[in-house]
């Protein structure tokens, strides 16, 4: 992205002088991007639920949720244009998908209901324990910004697991629905629990100070209560392979198809004010 | 919504939301959801988008007890004259109790009271 810049100027920033080095600011730029295009896929992916969720209530509660997660990744796009220079709406929307660095699950349509409500039960969940690492992040505006976020986020968790526990105690079609969707969430979440090739240095520099193995082990604690309250088995994801993994930049066809959707306007008129 | 057929069905909820500790919570409308947990949550969004807020109760329609409209004499106030009932007339008070204790007190005054006193 900007690592070819030569000079980046980042004078205005409290986080200036701490990204300095090469290895820590091209570790700390992909975590970003990491935590960014996670909240603007799956905001974008959510927010097409408008006006078709269940009732009019959830209509509303839903895209509010997918407003707030838009908001969120403004907060990590802002922060990263901050530190290099950009451009955060060139981040959201000017930005190839080879570029992209979103776990591949939050790129998916959204098919029926029970496939959103489980897919975003179990992002929510991984959501908050990466913000709990990130709450001892030694990048300081990453960690004031993980405080305010994952106060919003409690919300959001308490509300697709009161959805996930619905469906599964529901009707027989309900149950059969979610565990469809679940089937269909867990041929495609195990690249969700990777950091990329920077992992190493997030880990160093105490930027993330839990591994991928660890915000796994601590997502699996938090869920598996969840998924044993709906008699429902909780598969071991399956070991990552580097090549098809969305954090280094690999995708499925369905992240083409949101961008196409989601940067229409933007490509209209790359240079207008909005 | 086929609520015979369909065990899973809506209640109407009535929202109430306390803005801050020391004011009451306040009616501010109502909802269809499929248990009082949703209601609340749902309540959340669709009411506390934007403003802060401390509690929100969530009552189902149906466990409010409310006066017939149809019935006006239930509420007959003010037919005939409640005068008696205000306050008002306390605002005079001040005023007559001052004019009392500025009156001046003569040496018969003091002379009547020590006899009585006696």
């Amino acid at each position: 992205m900007e690592s070819a810049n030569p000079a980046p100027a980042v004078t205005h920033d409290a986080g200036g002088a701490w990204v300095n080095r090469d290895s820590r600011k091209r570790a700390l730029e992909s975590l970003l991007l990491q935590l960014a295009d996670d909240d603007l896929v799956f905001g974008h992916r959510s927010s097409e639920w408008l006006g078709l969720a269940p009732d009019l209530e959830e209509d509303i509660a839903f895209s509010s949720i997918s407003q707030d997660e838009v908001g969120h990744a403004t907060f990590y796009y802002s922060l990263l244009a901050s530190l290099t220079g950009t451009d955060a709406d060139m981040l959201a929307f000017g930005r190839d998908a080879s570029e992209r660095l979103n776990a591949r699950l939050l790129e998916q349509e959204n098919r029926d209901w029970a496939y959103t409500i489980a897919r975003a039960f179990v992002y929510n969940a991984f959501e908050q324990v990466r913000l709990e690492a990130l709450l001892q992040s030694s990048f300081e505006p990453l960690k004031q910004g993980a405080e305010k976020i994952l106060r919003e986020e409690h919300y959001h968790l308490v509300h697709m697991q009161t959805w996930f526990q619905n469906l599964g105690c529901s009707t027989a079609e309900a149950k059969r629905r979610l565990t469809e969707g679940l089937e269909q969430v867990e041929r495609d979440w195990n690249d969700m629990f990777h950091l990329g090739p920077w992992e190493a240095t997030l880990l160093e520099e105490k930027i993330l100070p839990w591994s991928a193995t660890e915000l796994h082990r601590r997502w699996r604690a938090k869920v598996k209560p969840v998924f044993a309250s709906v008699g429902t088995p909780l598969p071991e994801p399956a070991m990552v392979d580097e090549a098809r993994s969305g954090r280094c930049g690999g995708h499925t066809p369905s992240l083409r198809q949101l961008l196409v959707t989601m940067t229409e306007v933007y490509r209209s008129d790359t240079t207008a004010q909005w | 919504m086929e609520a015979q057929t369909n065990p899973v069905h809506y209640d109407v909820y009535e929202v109430f939301i306390q803005r801050d500790s020391l004011v009451q919570h306040q009616h501010v409308g109502s909802l269809v959801a499929p248990s009082p947990d949703l209601a609340l949550q749902l309540a959340r969004e669709n009411f506390l988008r934007r403003d802060v807020a401390v509690s929100i109760w969530v009552v189902k329609q149906d466990h409010i007890h409310a006066t017939a409209t149809e019935d006006a004499d239930i509420l007959a106030n003010q037919v005939l004259d409640k005068s008696y009932r205000n306050v008002s007339g306390y605002s005079d008070n001040a005023k007559k109790w001052k004019g009392f204790k500025e009156r001046a007190i003569t040496i018969d005054d003091l002379v009547n009271d020590m006899k009585s006193d006696g």
